[in-house]
C-alpha cells in the first residue's frame, strides 16, 4: 500500500498501526509526488489523507483514476464534515476512515480495499443514511439510483449502530458475501446518484 | 435636437431603416455606442452613415459649443433602444433625483445669471455650453438604466482606469505629458487673463473672466491627471494594509484559541500524565472543542434532538474515559416524548461506560416527524438479562419505565462477552 499524508507524525502512527498487516511501498506528503509515484509504484491500496495542500486528497484520487483505475483508495481524514466524506467517496474512494480508528480496524480496513471491498464507518453509514432520506415521490430522475432498497437501509442502520460486516450477517441472517454485496451497491449509488443532497454537497466544494 | 418624448416603440426596427414602415422613431443606439449612442441613433432614424454624423456633431462642439448641448439633450431626451423611458423622466420620477438635479440646475443658472451681470452681457462662447452640459451628465449618472450604465463602464471608466492605474512606461509618460501640458496651458492662460483683469477698472471683461474659469479647469484636470495614480495607489496600499491586519488579526484569533484550548489541554495532560483514563478524556475533550471550532458542527446548547445526543456524548465522554462514536440521522425540534428518549439513552450510555469496559461505546439515532429510534452498542462484557434483578442496574425502572411512559419500547439484548445494545424506539404522533 502507499500512504500520503502531510504529516510526518501520523505517517509513523500509521505505519506503526498497520505493523506487519500492509506492505507500505511508499510515502508522500505532497499532491504532486503522490500522483507521480503512486503511477509509478502502483499499490493495491492507496491510503489518502483529505486534507493536503495544493488540491486535497482529491486530486491525487482523481488524477490517479484517470490513468490507472485498478488502485484502490481508502479516504483518512480527521474530518467528519459530510462533505469531505461524500466528495471523496463519489470522487472513487473505496470506504473511509477516520484517524482515530483503532489500529485493528484500520489494517482490517486496508485489507478489506485491497480485496475490493467497501468500508463504511458508522459515520458514512449515516450521512448516506441521511442523503437518502425521504426523498419525495416523482422528483427523482433514476429511482433506481437514487433511493436504497429497504434491506440496503437495513445494512447501513447496522453498520451506523456499530455493527461490522460480520455482525450484521449474523443479524440478518445472511452470508457476510451478501453484506458486502448490498454495502458495494450503495456505494455505486452514492458514487452515481443525482440526488439532491449529494450534488448540493459536492457543489458547495465547488466539484461541479 | 428634439425636445419632444418619444413614445414607446412598438414597431419592429432593426439598425436600419426598413422598407414599409413608417420613418422608425428616434432612438438612441444601445450598440455601438460611444458616449449615449445618440449620434449612432440619429444615424440610423435618417438612415446616413454614422462618421457623417458624428463629424457634423463634432464640427458643431467646436464652434459655438451648441453641439454639445444638444448632445446632453438628446442623451437626457432621447430613450434608448430596448428601453420605454428616457433619463429625464426617469429621473423626475424619483423624489430624490428630482431635488438633486433642481438644486444643480439652480447653481447653473445662477451662475449663468451671475457671468451675464459679471460682464454686462448674456454669457456666450466657451462658457455657456459647458454648464447647462454638466447638468445633463448629472441627469445622465442618476438616471441612466443599469445596462447603459453597465456599458458607459466599458467604454469610457475602464480605459480611463487602466491608463491611469497602468505602471507601464508607456501609459506613465502619456500620463504625465497629458498632465503637464494641461497645467502649463491652465496656468497660462490663468495668467493672462490676470494681466487683462489687473491692467483694467470697472467691468471685468468677459473674455478675461471666462479665461480664469477656463484656465482654472485646465489646470485641474491637469493636476487631477497627474494626481490621480498616486491617489489610487494610495487607496490600493490603504486597502491591502487593511487586508494584512484582517489576516494578523484572524492569525490571533486561532492563536488565541489554540492557546485556550489546546496548549492548556497538552499542559494538563503532561500533569496527569500517569492517569491514563484521564488523558484520554482531557485529549477527547480537547478533540471535541476544536472540532467544533473548526468544522462549525451545530453547537451542542441547541434545543434539537440531535444537539442533545452530542451534549450526551460530550456529558459521558467528560465523566468516563471512554469514545462515544454518535452517529444520528435528521433531526426534530425536541419534544416530551423525545426528551424522555434521551433520558433512557443517558442511563444506557452512562451504564454501558461504567459497567462494560468497552473502550468505546457506539450511539446511533434517528428520527424523522413519526419515529424515532436509539440504539446504544457496546462491544464489552455484557450481562446475562435473565439473570439481572429486576432493579439492577437501573435498566428496569430508568429506561424501560420511561419509554413506556412516553409510549415507547425499550429492549435489552446481551450476552456474556458479546456486549449489550440497548434499543430505544418511539412511534411519534403527528408533528
Amino acid at each position: 500500500m502507499f500512504l500520503v499524508d502531510d504529516h510526518e507524525l501520523i505517517r509513523a502512527g500509521i505505519r506503526a498501526a498497520l505493523g506487519e498487516a500492509a506492505e507500505i511501498v511508499g510515502e508522500a506528503d505532497e499532491v504532486d509526488a503522490a500522483i507521480a509515484m503512486i503511477l509509478e509504484r502502483r499499490p493495491d491500496v492507496v491510503l489518502l489523507d483529505v486534507h493536503l495542500p495544493g488540491g486535497g486528497g482529491r486530486a491525487i484520487l482523481e488524477s490517479v483514476r484517470a490513468r490507472d483505475p485498478g488502485i484502490a483508495f481508502l479516504a483518512l481524514s480527521v474530518s467528519d464534515a459530510p462533505e469531505d466524506v461524500i466528495s471523496l467517496v463519489r470522487a472513487g474512494a473505496r470506504g473511509y476512515v477516520t484517524k482515530t480508528i483503532a489500529a485493528a480496524d484500520l489494517a482490517e480496513a486496508v485489507r478489506a480495499v485491497a480485496q475490493g471491498e467497501v468500508v463504511f464507518s458508522p459515520r458514512l453509514a449515516g450521512f448516506v443514511l441521511d442523503a437518502f432520506r425521504d426523498l419525495p415521490a416523482g422528483t427523482s430522475t433514476d429511482p433506481e439510483l437514487d433511493s436504497l432498497t429497504p434491506r440496503e437501509r437495513q445494512v447501513l442502520r447496522l453498520i451506523a449502530r456499530g455493527f461490522s460486516y460480520r455482525d450484521v450477517g449474523v443479524e440478518l441472517g445472511v452470508a457476510v458475501k451478501t453484506v458486502e454485496s448490498h454495502v458495494s451497491s450503495v456505494l455505486r449509488k452514492l458514487q452515481l446518484s443525482s440526488r439532491h443532497e449529494l450534488s448540493h454537497w459536492a457543489h458547495e466544494r465547488r466539484l461541479l | 435636437m428634439t425636445t419632444s418624448h418619444p413614445t414607446p416603440d412598438a414597431a419592429p426596427s432593426g439598425d436600419r431603416p426598413q422598407l414599409g414602415i413608417a420613418v422608425p422613431p428616434w432612438r438612441r443606439a444601445a450598440e455601438g455606442a460611444v458616449l449615449g449612442g445618440v449620434a449612432a441613433g440619429l444615424a440610423v432614424r435618417l438612415g446616413v452613415r454614422i462618421s457623417v454624423v458624428r463629424v457634423l456633431w463634432l464640427l458643431t462642439v467646436l464652434v459655438g459649443g451648441l453641439g454639445l448641448v444638444a448632445y446632453m439633450a438628446a442623451w437626457v431626451l432621447v430613450v434608448r433602444r430596448g428601453e420605454d423611458e428616457a433619463i429625464a423622466r426617469r429621473v423626475l420620477a424619483e423624489a430624490r433625483d428630482r431635488r438633486a438635479v433642481g438644486a444643480a440646475a439652480v447653481v447653473v443658472g445662477v451662475s449663468l445669471v451671475a457671468v451675464a451681470a459679471a460682464t454686462h452681457r448674456v454669457a456666450v462662447g466657451t462658457l455657456w455650453p459647458v454648464l447647462p452640459s454638466a447638468l445633463g451628465g448629472l441627469l445622465v449618472w442618476r438616471g441612466a438604466s443599469s445596462e447603459e450604465r453597465r456599458g458607459l463602464q466599458t467604454s469610457i471608466a475602464v480605459p480611463v482606469v487602466r491608463v491611469a492605474g497602468s505602471r507601464g512606461w508607456g501609459a506613465r509618460a502619456l500620463r504625465v505629458g497629458v498632465g503637464a501640458a494641461a497645467v502649463v496651458v491652465g496656468l497660462n492662460v490663468l495668467a493672462s487673463s490676470n494681466q487683462t483683469i489687473g491692467t483694467r477698472f470697472g467691468p471685468v471683461g468677459q473674455s478675461s473672466l471666462t479665461g480664469a474659469l477656463i484656465g482654472l479647469v485646465v489646470m485641474g484636470a491637469g493636476l487631477l491627471i497627474l494626481l490621480t495614480p498616486w491617489w489610487v495607489q494610495t487607496v490600493r496600499e490603504l486597502a491591502e494594509e487593511r487586508r494584512a491586519r484582517h489576516r494578523a488579526q484572524a492569525r490571533a484569533d486561532v492563536a488565541d484559541h489554540l492557546h485556550d484550548s489546546v496548549l492548556q489541554m497538552l499542559a494538563l495532560i503532561q500533569r496527569s500524565a500517569e492517569d491514563p483514563a484521564e488523558v484520554t478524556r482531557l485529549a477527547r475533550k480537547t478533540e471535541r472543542e476544536l472540532r467544533v471550532w473548526l468544522f462549525g458542527e451545530s453547537p451542542p446548547d441547541g434545543e434539537t434532538f440531535a444537539s442533545r445526543v452530542r451534549a450526551l456524548q460530550r456529558e459521558v465522554e467528560d465523566d468516563y474515559a471512554v469514545r462515544v462514536e454518535v452517529v444520528t440521522v435528521g433531526d426534530q425540534p425536541l419534544d416530551e416524548g423525545l426528551a424522555a428518549m434521551l433520558g433512557a439513552a443517558r442511563e444506557a450510555v452512562t451504564n454501558a461506560a461504567k459497567w462494560s469496559g468497552a473502550p468505546e461505546i457506539n450511539v446511533y439515532a434517528e428520527v424523522s416527524a413519526t419515529e424515532a429510534t436509539l440504539y446504544v452498542r457496546d462491544r464489552g462484557r455484557g450481562f446475562d438479562p435473565g439473570a439481572v434483578g429486576a432493579d439492577h442496574h437501573g435498566v428496569a425502572h430508568s429506561i424501560i419505565e420511561r419509554l413506556t411512559r412516553v409510549g415507547g419500547e425499550a429492549h435489552v439484548r446481551s450476552s456474556p462477552g458479546e456486549g449489550t445494545e440497548v434499543a430505544l424506539e418511539l412511534h411519534r404522533g403527528a408533528p
